[in-house]
């Protein structure tokens, strides 16, 4: 019995001994950690951020882009193209590609490869993520564009866009090329579950070593790059953490080397650690609080629009404004690493955002003697204000599992409770929660919106919400509609920014929502990457630049 | 040794002086209001839940000695882990708002009282100068001697951990992320857990008493039938099943209750039906039969009564099963959210704060685990005063 | 005899059988019961970066836009053919799907299995043996205790004790990222390093229901009058414990491994979304979770015929060792 309990004991030892012998050598090689596995790293139908982080660095576009913090806007610059050339009325741009560039299959690129992505882009069939996005070009009447009105090939690395209109902007050209050669035999139906989803042929600097699922995506560098140099990162590894304490105990003790979304709370830790280094920007994501403005059912059943009971009026979304202690949110939750929203536009776009406006101070005192003034006063004395026998009292839904949600719904249910609201908050699986707050079935919500890149407010607050399904709370101003459809047919350069402040100015005013706070993104990265650059468009964007020490 | 001259009726006693010590103030302030409102000095138009709960824990605190000393003599056993806890289950249950420090659901001010440790404390002055404008004037000041309310603007925190003030806040589990009372969390907690384990077991016993019922009288097709289906649930998992429902229908408390009911009912039918098979050869039932009773009526009056005692230890571990079933829900994310005190749920929050604050998670799971081992203990127990002999 | 044989091996297959149609209702009652349920498998084709148009497209193309009597009959036809569709989360044949989480979770399961039945009874017969000894003692009092703790809780405590605390086990993962780095022995290594935590929380609960089980049967058989007579009759203590005691102890403990190995094989969820583990249980969440309905009823499938075939397999155990009971006696 012994005996057994010693070998029992010691082989353990002593095979923990020999794998503590390890070899150690230092691979060139970065680990970045994801929350979730992507699921397909086709360019065609990359949904998600990781997917497109990813998908990026394998498939190259003609341009690039940077982030002017200055302007506070991008900039964008050739990349598989080599030079480009607008014509005097902006409605044809010449193309002269690189002629260094192969898909790591061998193949040269070449232009009919640029024309074969767009037709796979926009062709209806493919659905791809861009169908239905080529406005300034010629389209048939499916969407898909109108190949021969639109390109004109001139060689095999040259050839013009024609433009429908003289809007076009470099970003209308901004897609992953893909390889034609790679499709030719599969119908355009069965592109979305062709093997190319999995075994990528690229053009970038890296490309894909291997993929355990759920577990990791291995990237190596591709040598026939014109953007590979000896001293780049041989090997980018985006492993799949989904617990996010995991995450934070790995990139402490060096398992991963570069963290996004950091939560506010292990700011501190992290800066206290010696090997690595925090960087914090401005966040373009933010959170609100979704009133129904107007009647959801009546529009829902009969397509009318009347003013919700409670949330209809503009004064008393303001009087809800001002009782919800932003502060206190951004103080105890997100330490302080927030700022206070007042408008749709990020705090990014320096030149658009307009500082004039100050966001509504927390003073519940106020915000009762407004919902006095309206009417709202506790006449029946049950603790809650009423109007014409209505209560005031909602339900405030959250998605799913978001802790940062849940403390925001629980402040506000406290907050709101003191002027003489009840709220009671309910949590709804995320996918029924979009469907209902897509389908104005929500009367108050909390959620929150990316602000795209570039900027674009239109889908979010244009009144036909027909169309826009975005507009969630039912927001309707016909000097809103004015400026945004102005902005969308374009205005000079020199006038945007004055579109935009009036923009804000008028949904202050409204307060459609409550605008709740914009979330900065905290990124933690190891010491030994040098070169980085972090900025609003993610962290990875540029990683064949990075080096390490 | 001197434990084992300690009988259970020693141990209701002491939890009983123990809450009549620590609480006089309050039980005497509520005793006060009762008096007040039976003197018809106030009008009651709408019923106060929060304080239909402290008025009803209040009186049966009082009636809790007369009850104890009608049932003296079975009382009168000797003590064992699993009844000391079940007691304390029960006075958990019955007398929580008693119990508790605080309202559960308060924040108490984030700024002073987020995340303080166990055994903490938070100096606070009252003030009085702000008014509640919405409770009349009579109730008003009894509302604010009795209730630990959920929102307090008369309050002031000063300093957490502060020894030279004397009106205190004492925060034994210490508090949560809003600054609430993580032991009146727990505490209430109880009662949830117990509400919805006596609602689901209700729930699969109905449902396994009206299958078995049907096994038993309907005859041979509908016994293998029901036999067939009941082995297909026994080894089907569950918990997927429950998640589609909890994800696509929402996790309000009755879907839950509903959920779990509707999922536990196997273990008991096989017990019911075998039950109901041999009581239907019995003399009783067939005289009861000859004279002519309808078949529901020998269900109701003759096999019902006589069926309880064998299954009452399977409706105790049902009840176990339940409690961990909904908690494990809960830390997957799917159980009834932060709008119920349910401890699944607050071991899942913690997490989130599990290397800053460990006691959030800690102490929900030490309840969970007791509360556990002691429904598992009492089914034990049970099952050997119910049968001595058995083969188990 | 064969007779008896005959009619019992008849009995086992209609009870197969009877199983698989039942299954098959349960999975027609899931494709009603997903297609009524709200949510929406294209939730995420809808969104403002996105062309309004698309969402409906994709549907289309899923076939989501028929009428219900119609997706009905496609599925009835694909099922019959073998063909589960393709999951809209993966873009692969659900089969492909499955397979690339099957093999960890049988492999888990089997592990976890093992080590439950073989630990179970080892405890169960060491206690036996030396009734009223520390072991015994120690067992008979806290093996409820430690069976009452839930799984999830668990595992915490081993996570906090042996990764945060003592610091000498990964807290989660299947492997590490260095893996395929490593020599064939260091990548065995890895695994077991890995492994140990998860194998460990999952098979405490099955290993105290085994011990418990069989222990309390052999102490009921023990203390029968035949077994005394076999004793005071100078029958060696050997042949009455394996010969007599065991065999008919055994019996209700096979039907209880039976479904204990069947809801093993259908995923160990809890297990598996605390330690990050690839296996069917996070697989069917999250399928459940994207509305992937063709996965959804595949991974139901699947799982429901690994739980009929492990109760079955349990069946034709008990069947064998009943057959060795009528031979011995």
């Amino acid at each position: 019995m012994k005996n057994k309990l010693i070998t029992v004991i010691i082989i353990p030892l002593f095979l923990l001994f020999f794998s503590c012998q390890r070899n150690t050598e230092k691979i060139n090689r970065v680990v970045i950690g994801i929350s979730s596995d992507v699921e397909t790293l086709n360019p065609l139908y990359t949904m998600n951020l990781n997917e497109g982080r990813i998908s990026e660095l394998i498939y190259l576009g003609l341009v690039g882009h940077r982030w002017d913090d200055e302007e506070g806007n991008i900039k964008s610059y050739p990349l598989l193209a080599e030079k480009l050339k607008w014509s005097d009325d902006r409605k044809s741009l010449e193309i002269k590609l690189r002629d260094d560039i192969k898909w790591t299959d061998g193949k040269k690129l070449t232009s009919t490869d640029v024309l074969f992505s767009f037709d796979v882009y926009s062709d209806p069939v493919v659905q791809s993520r861009f169908y239905d996005m080529f406005d300034n070009f010629y389209l048939e009447e499916n969407k898909h564009i109108d190949l021969s009105k639109s390109f004109e090939i001139i060689s095999e690395d040259s050839l013009v866009i024609h433009f429908a209109n003289g809007n076009a902007k470099l970003f209308d050209i901004d897609m992953p090329v893909l390889p034609e050669h790679k499709f030719a035999g599969i119908a355009r139906k069965d592109f979305g579950t062709s093997s190319l989803n999995f075994e990528p042929v690229g053009n970038g600097p890296y490309k894909l070593k291997n993929w355990s699922r759920n577990e990791k995506i291995v990237l190596e560098k591709n040598p026939q790059s014109f953007l590979s140099s000896d001293n780049m990162i041989d090997v980018l590894i985006f492993k799949i953490v989904p617990d996010y304490n995991s995450r934070i105990i790995q990139i402490k003790k060096g398992g991963i080397d570069l963290l996004d979304d950091i939560r506010p709370e292990d700011l501190e830790g992290m800066k206290a650690a010696e090997n690595l280094k925090t960087v914090i920007t401005k966040g373009r994501s933010y959170d609100y609080v979704g009133w129904s403005n107007i009647d959801q059912k009546l529009w829902r059943e009969k397509k009318l629009i009347k003013p919700h009971k409670l949330f209809g009026n503009a004064n008393v979304r303001r009087a809800l404004t001002m009782a919800i202690d932003r502060k206190l949110i951004i103080d105890e939750f997100l330490n302080g690493a927030a700022e206070i929203a007042f408008g749709p536009v990020s705090p990014i776009f320096k030149k658009f955002i307009n500082r004039n406006i100050s966001p509504f101070e927390y003073n519940p005192g106020k915000a009762k003697s407004i919902l006095e003034s309206e009417g709202w006063i506790d006449r029946n004395g049950n603790g809650t204000v009423d109007k014409n026998g209505v209560e005031f009292s909602f339900t405030l839904f959250i998605p799913g599992n978001n802790p940062r949600r849940q403390y925001t719904a629980n402040i506000i249910k406290e907050n709101l409770k003191e002027i003489g609201i009840e709220v009671s908050v309910e949590k709804q699986e995320p996918n029924v929660f979009f469907n209902n707050m897509f389908g104005k079935k929500l009367e108050a919500w909390i959620a929150g919106w990316v602000v795209p890149i570039p900027i674009d407010l239109k889908p979010y607050w244009y009144s036909d919400f027909n169309t826009y399904f975005a507009n969630s709370a039912g927001y309707r101003n016909e000097k809103v509609d004015r400026l945004l459809l102005e902005l969308e047919k374009g205005v000079e350069k020199e006038k945007e920014a004055g579109y935009y402040y009036k923009i804000q100015e008028q949904i202050h005013k409204d307060q459609p929502v409550t605008f709740l706070f914009w979330i900065d993104n905290i990124s933690v990265y190891s010491k030994k990457i040098k070169n980085i650059s972090i900025d609003p468009l993610g962290t990875v964007q540029r990683c064949w630049e990075w080096r390490l020490n | 040794m001197t434990m084992k001259k300690l009988k259970l009726i020693h141990i209701v006693i002491l939890f009983w002086l123990l809450i009549l010590i620590a609480k006089w103030e309050l039980l005497y302030n509520i005793m006060n209001f009762v008096l007040y409102v039976f003197r018809g000095n106030v009008k009651i138009q709408k019923i106060d839940i929060a304080l239909l709960d402290y008025v009803v824990a209040t009186l049966l605190f009082f009636i809790l000695p007369f009850v104890a000393w009608k049932f003296r003599k079975k009382l009168n056993v000797r003590i064992s882990g699993a009844s000391f806890s079940v007691t304390m289950f029960f006075f958990f249950v019955l007398f929580a708002p008693l119990i508790a420090t605080s309202n559960p659901a308060m924040h108490h001010d984030i700024k002073k009282c987020k995340l303080l440790p166990p055994f903490s404390s938070v100096a606070i002055e009252e003030r009085t100068n702000i008014k509640i404008s919405n409770a009349s004037s009579g109730l008003h000041e009894f509302y604010n001697k009795i209730i630990n309310r959920g929102i307090d603007k008369n309050t002031l925190y000063l300093k957490a951990n502060n020894q030279n003030n004397s009106k205190k806040l004492f925060f034994l589990f210490g508090t949560d992320e809003y600054g609430r009372d993580v032991f009146s969390r727990i505490l209430y907690g109880t009662r949830f857990a117990f509400f919805l384990g006596i609602s689901s077991v209700i729930i699969s016993f109905s449902l396994a008493f009206l299958l078995g019922a049907a096994a038993g009288f309907g005859g041979k097709f509908w016994d293998n039938l029901l036999n067939r289906f009941t082995e297909i649930f026994l080894s089907f998992p569950f918990l997927f099943l429950i998640i589609v429902f909890l994800a696509f229908f929402g996790n309000s408390f009755w879907v839950v209750v509903f959920v779990l009911g509707f999922s536990g009912w196997m273990g008991l039918f096989k017990i019911i039906r075998a039950e109901i098979l041999r009581l239907k050869s019995k003399d009783f039932i067939i005289s009861a039969k000859m004279l002519g009773m309808p078949e529901y009526k020998i269900l109701l009056k003759e096999i019902f009564p006589v069926i309880l005692a064998p299954v009452t230890v399977n409706l105790v571990l049902q009840f176990g099963n339940v409690i961990m079933a909904e908690s494990a829900l809960s830390f997957l994310g799917f159980g009834v959210g932060d709008e119920y005190f349910s401890w699944g749920a607050m071991i899942n929050s913690g997490q989130y704060y599990l290397a800053n604050a460990w006691w959030l998670s800690f102490f929900p799971s030490l309840f969970l685990a007791l509360t556990l081992i002691t429904m598992n203990k009492t089914g034990n127990e049970l099952e050997k005063i119910y049968n001595p002999g058995s083969t188990k | 005899m064969n007779e008896m044989k005959k009619g019992l091996t008849f009995i086992l297959i209609k009870r197969f059988f009877t199983s698989i149609l039942l299954l098959l209702l349960l999975i027609i009652f899931l494709f009603f019961l997903l297609r009524i349920s709200p949510g929406d498998p294209v939730q995420k084709f809808v969104s403002p970066l996105l062309s309004p148009k698309l969402a409906g497209k994709v549907k289309a193309s899923f076939g989501l836009d028929k009428p219900l009597w119609e997706q009905f009959f496609i599925f009835i036809k694909n099922l019959v053919t073998g063909n589960f569709g393709i999951s809209y989360q993966y873009r692969l044949p659900v089969l492909d799907v499955i397979l690339m989480f099957l093999p960890f979770t049988l492999i888990l399961a089997s592990v976890s299995f093992a080590i439950q039945i073989g630990t179970g009874f080892y405890l169960a017969f060491v206690t036996f043996k030396r009734r009223g000894g520390f072991l015994d003692k120690l067992l008979s009092r806290f093996s409820l205790a430690v069976y009452s703790i839930p799984t999830f809780v668990l595992a915490l405590m081993l996570i906090y004790i042996f990764s945060v605390w003592l610091n000498i086990l990964p807290p989660a993962d299947l492997r590490s990222i260095e893996f395929d780095d490593l020599s064939f022995f260091g990548k065995v290594w890895d695994y077991l390093v890995h492994l140990t935590l998860p194998v460990l929380s999952l098979s405490i609960p099955g290993i105290i229901i085994y011990y418990k089980y069989l222990r309390e049967n052999m102490d009921v058989e023990n203390n029968k009058n035949y077994i005394k007579y076999l004793r005071s009759n100078g029958y060696d203590e050997k042949t009455v414990l394996w010969k007599h005691i065991i065999p008919n102890a055994l019996d209700p403990v096979v039907s209880v491994a039976g479904i204990e190995l069947g809801i093993l094989l259908g995923g160990a969820l809890i297990t598996e979304v605390i330690f990050n583990l690839p296996g069917m249980g996070r697989l069917t969440i999250n399928a459940i979770l994207n509305r992937d309905f063709p996965l959804i009823i595949g991974c139901t499938l699947v799982s429901g015929i690994l739980i009929i075939t492990a109760n079955f397999i349990a069946d034709l155990v008990r069947f064998k060792i009943d057959k060795r009971m009528l031979v011995s006696i």
